[in-house]
């Protein structure tokens, strides 16, 4: 899948299992061009949210080995993927917590001014100072996403995004994500259930236990 | 014994040195335990307090017995009991709470066989607590180890929110997560341990919960619900303390009792007021 253009990402040879019975993918080699677009579709249990956290960083393949050119990776995880009740946090808060954290960084001024902004393109403004918990599925989403993008980062992986939340909110996640992408070159790379809501500019990949290919209309 | 009808004046009772150090232990808890409590309850982990204060008991016990001072043992049993509760967490991170319950049965099991040994009268102070007879020295060790958990709280304030968020983004965003969880349980430890030494084993969780669960009714933000939390704690904790003083009553548990008048009212109120709001508002 890779051209002549300039490589953001390359894996060689991954192996990754949960346990002795349970691998979900081996020797998987591929590269993604900077700028791309891709949603990433194929069987449950194939290992699509796995490849995504091998890329983040979080997860560490049992072989091979990623290589990542992008100064700036944002990761977005699946809704509930650790059960987490986000407590008492508000929308504003939600989306801060997306620049960079450092130790003491209490210290560090948070540009109020950005989280504001990034909140006025997922049409937020008005619910900043509301609790996450009172926010329908596809606001939540919204949230979640903008405190992705705050850093505006060279690589967005996103988890899911689309998962439980309603047609419109859908739409809207995909307009904003084809605009950082043409506009901006933002490299993506999504997972999602909802793959035949997406057309230009995305390519549609299919991941199998070795390989990673475009997907055939 | 001290009447309602020995002080005319409340104030009256700032002239008793013992007091006053009741007065500054309550102060020094309600502004670190709630921040503690809001911690936890964020990570879904509030009933952590909960075992690492039965856990100090067993600290309380082997101080007790071999002549030590009994904060020093509950501390750094309570230390080592959140080490182990860290590390079974991670062990079977979908039954978490199992390491609650494994730790929790361990340290009830031993201190039932070490109170055998220690006097009862003495023990059971550290039970439900004796504000009111806290020494100087008490006061200190408690003000060091809570100053301690402040500057925590207030430098890794937005690692744990954003722990508290999510932790596998947390993980994406840079925070070392395991280190930290660690240092987390410890310092919770320390200040759990340190605090069941003054206001009881047994109540100390109801002052980390209980001003929380008053706060969330009312707090729009995690900072916001910080603040609250400390406001409902405090006010809590100086009624309670002047009530206990004048009534002869035990202190901790008219503390407590103040707390959930207060938690009562707080659902009470806001319940009311969501009533009155018209729907989509």
């Amino acid at each position: 899948m890779s051209r002549l253009n300039e490589t953001i990402l390359s894996a060689n040879g991954l192996d990754y299992h949960y346990d002795d019975d349970n691998r979900v993918f081996s020797d998987l080699t591929f590269s993604v061009d900077k700028g791309a677009y891709y949603i990433l579709s194929g069987p449950n249990g194939i290992g699509k949210s796995t490849l995504l956290k091998l890329i983040a960083g979080i997860a560490k393949p049992d072989k091979g080995s990623i290589t990542v050119s992008a100064p700036r990776i944002s990761y977005l995880s699946q809704l509930d993927a650790d059960k987490r009740s986000s407590f008492a946090l508000n929308v504003r808060e939600i989306v801060s917590l997306g620049i960079k954290n450092r130790p003491f960084s209490f210290m560090k001024t948070i540009d109020w001014q950005k989280v504001d902004d990034w909140l006025a393109v997922f049409k937020l403004t008005d619910l900043k100072y509301r609790r996450l918990d009172e926010l329908s599925g596809g606001q939540q989403q919204k949230a979640r996403l903008a405190k992705c993008l705050i850093t505006q980062p060279d690589l967005l992986l996103l988890d899911e995004p689309d998962t439980g939340i309603d047609e419109s909110s859908r739409e809207d996640i995909r307009n904003i994500l084809s605009h950082l992408n043409k506009e901006h070159g933002m490299t993506i790379i999504v997972v999602s259930h909802h793959i035949e809501e997406y057309g230009e500019p995305c390519k549609k990949m299919l991941l199998s236990s070795s390989d990673l290919t475009e997907a055939l209309e | 014994m001290i009447s309602l009808l020995d002080i005319m004046n409340p104030f009256d009772a700032f002239s008793f040195s013992f007091f006053n150090r009741a007065l500054l232990i309550v102060a020094i808890l309600s502004l670190v335990l709630p921040l503690v409590g809001v911690r936890l309850a964020g990570r879904g982990a509030s009933m952590i307090a909960d075992t690492l204060s039965h856990t100090s008991l067993a600290g309380i016990a082997i101080g007790l017995i071999s002549g030590g001072l009994p904060m020093v043992w509950a501390i750094v049993f309570s230390a080592i009991a959140s080490i182990l509760i860290e590390a079974i967490r991670r062990k079977f991170p979908k039954y978490s709470e199992l390491s609650l319950t494994i730790i929790l049965s361990f340290s009830l099991g031993l201190t039932g066989i070490l109170g055998n040994f220690s006097s009862s009268s003495r023990f059971e102070s550290y039970l439900f607590g004796s504000l009111f007879t806290v020494s100087w020295d008490q006061v200190i060790a408690l003000g060091a180890i809570c100053a301690a958990g402040l500057v925590y709280e207030i430098l890794f304030y937005r690692s744990n929110m954003l722990l508290s968020y999510s932790e596998i983004e947390a993980k994406a965003n840079g925070v070392k997560v395991v280190p930290l969880s660690l240092i987390d349980t410890v310092i919770t430890s320390m200040i759990v341990a340190a605090a069941s030494n003054t206001i009881g084993s047994l109540l100390v969780s109801s002052f980390i919960s209980i001003p929380v669960a008053c706060a969330l009714r009312g707090g729009k933000s995690n900072f916001m619900t910080n603040i609250l939390a400390i406001v409902c704690s405090l006010a809590s904790a100086i009624v309670g303390l002047f009530l206990a003083f004048s009534i002869s009553l035990h202190v901790g548990g008219v503390i407590v009792m103040v707390n959930l008048i207060v938690l009562i009212v707080t659902i009470i109120i806001t319940g009311i007021r969501k009533r009155k709001k018209p729907k989509g508002s």
